[in-house]
């Protein structure tokens, strides 16, 4: 009785410190990558590269950092697949490369539209990555060439990206999922956002968020939609928190700018009983007014209803335009109104399923834009307008 | 002198008692008690005459005896005031001397020799007289002893800043005073066979758990000790697991958390000679409850109760899971808390558990070494612990900064808790949680507080389930655990079980407007 404490205690130093079991991977063996890039060469060949952090470097840029000591480094594999691309990178690393911290993952054009269906597959199979995962696409470039902008706002460049995504209002984290989820399912078509390389300012160059990347059902890149017909598909899907509308008022010599917040989004569909579907969204949202080119005052309800009037018949026009031409150009249900029409008509649904790309194109779309505007301030008219120019 | 070879002859040997009768006579009376304490250089023997007509023998010890009471009260009426009527008859009438001539409260009178050496031992002054076979033994009581001070390892900020102190009958005094009722029951006992130290168990009739005072009373008397010197000689005999970090009985030195407890079926025990009182049962959720709890307002209270749970298990964790994401899972820190962990720890020589395990430990030295060392010598350590620790360590890249903030962190949450050998239970799990982490992650955590957990359920405390009213649970109980209900919300006692329920505050006394209490 007496010993048998002691000799429990020494059985488990025994096992916790000769077997080795220990698999604990220190901080300082282990290297951070915030972004990653995958492009396609001409020669056919992957190229994979990452942006990793530089933990030394990090501590000194505060004092402010000279020239030379970045605080961060990119490191590139070449490969004739992803994991192989990879193998090659990690021959160049002295630490385990973690992927936990990665947000952000840019795809080169031309990898694109290639196809990027046979690099999904390490890429989900990996337990290492990250499920909440923003994936980009590089309008008119590569992926690398992305990755080597440095950003001036962040210590980290992978960083910004996605801040400026959360910024114009877009819902972060989830575009990876929702790529897999849109292309797992039936009839549904994929889509990215899209960043491109533009000069800032200064002579240096600079990451744009530029809008969204349309995919077929083959995993390739087929277009893109500008930032505004972006911000109207995520209106119709409800992922919106932030937009800016510019409507001419006709009649009233000039413009107003909205600031749209409090979004809603409805989309009916039916189906004629010659099987013809149709569809029908609402778009609702709270807009405030920040800007009145035309010479109404608002404090006149009139004027305001006249506003409001012409910025949802304008908007719904821009809508209905962006979706005919998904519809026409590239013929790919970006919209989730496959998903609408399962939902509120099963029954036609299963008469239809397996034929949506042919029956996507031709569906009649009516785009209704409810935009009330509630708020303009304590300013009616422009303050620098003269009494007579005021109606 | 074969009473005195009685008496050093095996001096640690279980109870030996005197057997010699009190004899008649003075001379042979002073030789046996000379002979019992032989060599005790504070032994008094005073003859005196009373009224010049009876000669008497008074025996104490010095020390112990209040010399200037003993003067005025029995010494100086003796010699100087001419007899009384009525006192002719003085040839050792015992009660007589007993009744007339002692002025003094407590008295007693004995025949036994065993009795007058044990009352001289306990300070009092044992009167023998001439021709009579009986002594009168007198309560003198005047031995140093420390005044009443606030209690210093309980403070509050409001309630009662009395503190026991080491006299037994001060501090059973003290919560007489705050329990008026003959109802509360104080029964002593003597325990150690060197010390003969008195132990007073306390309760309240009506109210205890019997099962609980039949324990107490059991698990005390059994006890065969040398020496009592603290409650906690007492509390590692009558404790249910002694091997446990966790303290299955409370102490405290405060009178009115006696009272309240004792109120709530509870039964104390006070130990002579410390200010320490130990209360039985005790339950886990003690270490989060504070005096000052029911002297704020409840809200605030209930608040405070919940930083200090919360603290507290960072005291126990927070070490580990620093060890466990930053080894394991870094993908679990926001991205630029880890750039700056990653950052402060480039280039530190040891692996971030051996780093932690240095640090604490090097933590726990500070403190005991701030405990232990003479006072004068307190600037030093701080300068040296602040300075070597805090900066010259970090600064020469031996161990980073973070883990000193997350050591820090531990070290104040580890000193919140109201009741310290409760702490100590934290503190001391902290390190085997460490070395689970380091091994295994958070699943080593996970893992070590299930083991952990079914160590404390399977705790009890003179009956009563260590983890209760929580495991197992009892509603009605709950509201002085998690939060510290209004007075007029407890009705009920807790330990009630669930037989019957003792109503302590009737229903209806919620002030403020007419809506009511439930039932009300």
């Amino acid at each position: 009785m007496n010993r048998r404490p002691a000799a429990v205690v020494a059985w488990l130093l025994c096992i916790a410190l000769t077997a080795g079991c220990w698999d604990r991977t220190e901080i300082s063996d282990r290297v951070f990558d915030l972004a990653a890039s995958a492009d396609l060469k001409e020669n056919g060949t992957y190229m994979i590269a990452g942006q990793f952090i530089n933990p030394s470097r990090m501590e000194e840029s505060p004092k402010g950092g000279s020239g030379g000591s970045k605080s961060y480094f990119i490191e590139t594999g070449t490969g004739q697949s992803a994991l192989e691309s990879i193998q090659k990178m990690r021959q160049k690393l002295s630490r385990v490369i973690t992927r936990g911290h990665r947000r952000n993952y840019y795809i080169g054009e031309s990898l694109a539209k290639n196809g990027i269906k046979d690099m999904l597959d390490a890429f989900s199979r990996d337990p290492g990555n990250r499920i909440r995962l923003d994936m980009w696409v590089v309008k008119g470039g590569t992926g690398l060439q992305a990755l080597e902008v440095p950003y001036p706002l962040e210590k980290i460049p992978a960083v910004a990206p996605f801040k400026i995504h959360k910024a114009v209002g877009g819902t972060t984290g989830t575009t990876y999922l929702d790529y897999l989820m849109a292309s797992s399912a039936e009839g549904e078509s994929p889509t990215l956002p899209v960043v491109d390389i533009v000069k800032g300012s200064s002579p240096q160059k600079t990451i744009r968020f530029y809008g969204r990347a349309i995919f077929n059902r083959d995993y390739r890149l087929v277009g893109y939609l500008n930032f505004v017909e972006g911000a109207y598909r995520q209106w119709i899907l409800h992922k919106i928190s932030y937009l800016d509308l510019v409507e001419e008022v006709p009649g009233a010599g000039g413009s107003v700018g909205v600031v749209i917040s409090r979004f809603g989004s409805k989309v009916k569909s039916s189906v004629t009983p010659d099987h013809k579907v149709k569809m029908r969204i609402e778009l609702s949202g709270a807009g405030q007014i920040v800007e009145n080119h035309t010479n109404l005052d608002f404090r006149e309800l009139k004027n305001l209803t006249l506003a409001q009037n012409a910025v949802n018949r304008q908007t719904s026009e821009h809508v209905s335009a962006m979706i005919g031409k998904v519809q026409k150009q590239y013929g790919t249900d970006v919209f989730g109104f496959v998903q609408t029409l399962n939902r509120q008509h099963p029954s036609e649904w299963k008469r239809l399923k397996g034929q949506w790309e042919h029956i996507f194109p031709g569906i009649e779309v009516t785009v209704n834009v409810n935009v009330n505007l509630k708020y303009f301030g304590l300013v009616g008219p422009p303050l620098q307008f003269r009494e007579s120019e005021i109606k | 002198m074969s009473a005195a070879q009685h008496a050093s002859s095996g001096d640690t040997s279980p109870e030996q008692t005197i057997h010699d009768p009190i004899s008649e006579s003075l001379a042979e009376n002073e030789r046996l008690i000379g002979g019992y304490f032989a060599h005790c250089y504070d032994i008094v023997f005073r003859r005196a005459h009373i009224f010049g007509q009876v000669p008497v023998l008074v025996v104490y010890l010095d020390g112990l005896v209040d010399t200037k009471a003993l003067d005025a009260v029995l010494l100086k009426p003796w010699m100087l005031e001419a007899p009384r009527p009525g006192l002719d008859e003085l040839n050792a009438a015992d009660l007589m001397l007993e009744q007339r001539l002692v002025s003094i409260a407590k008295t007693n009178t004995t025949g036994t020799m065993d009795d007058v050496v044990k009352s001289i031992l306990s300070g009092n002054v044992a009167i023998l007289s001439d021709g009579s076979a009986q002594a009168v033994t007198a309560e003198l009581n005047g031995f140093e002893q420390r005044a009443v001070e606030e209690p210093a390892s309980e403070t509050t900020v409001r309630g009662p800043k009395e503190g026991f102190t080491e006299s037994l009958n001060a501090n059973t005094g003290m919560l007489r005073r705050k329990l008026r009722s003959p109802k509360l029951k104080m029964e002593s006992m003597s325990v150690g066979n060197l010390s003969k130290t008195t132990i007073v168990i306390a309760y309240i009739e009506g109210i205890v758990q019997a099962s609980v005072l039949e324990e107490v009373r059991g698990r005390i008397s059994q006890i065969k000790i040398d020496t009592v010197l603290d409650g906690a000689f007492v509390e590692e005999f009558i404790e249910d697991h002694p091997f446990t970090f966790f303290p299955q009985v409370q102490n405290t030195e405060r009178p009115d958390i006696v009272a309240s407890c004792l109120a709530e079926r509870k039964v104390a025990v006070f130990v002579d000679g410390t200010p320490f009182v130990l209360i039985v049962p005790c339950t886990f959720w003690n270490a989060f409850q504070s005096a000052d709890d029911y002297y704020e307002r409840f809200l605030y209270a209930t608040v405070i109760r919940w930083l200090r749970m919360i603290l507290i298990t960072t005291s126990l964790y927070l070490p580990s899971i620093y060890v466990a994401i930053s080894t394991f899972h870094p993908q679990l820190l926001p991205t630029n808390f880890l750039i700056s962990i990653t950052s402060a720890r480039e280039g530190v020589p040891f692996p971030a558990v051996i780093e932690a395990l240095l640090i604490e430990f090097l933590f726990e030295g500070l403190r005991e070494a701030g405990l232990r060392m003479p006072r004068p010598n307190g600037s030093a350590i701080s300068i040296v612990g602040a300075l070597v620790i805090g900066q010259a360590a970090v600064q020469a890249g031996i161990i980073s900064a973070p883990i000193v903030i997350v050591v820090s962190l531990t070290g104040i949450a580890s000193l919140i808790t109201p009741r310290y050998s409760m702490g100590m239970a934290f503190r001391l799990l902290r390190f085997p949680m460490l070395v689970c982490s380091g091994m295994f992650g958070l699943y080593g955590v996970t893992m070590a507080s299930l083991f952990l957990l079914i160590h404390l359920t399977n705790l009890e405390s003179f009956g009563v389930p260590y983890l209760s009213p929580i495991a197992p649970l009892t509603r009605s109980e709950l509201k002085d655990v998690l939060i510290r209900a209004p007075w007029w919300k407890m009705h009920t006692l807790p330990l009630s079980g669930s037989a019957k329920r003792h109503v302590r505050i009737p229903n209806g006394q919620r002030p403020g407007g007419s809506q009511g209490d439930e039932a009300s």
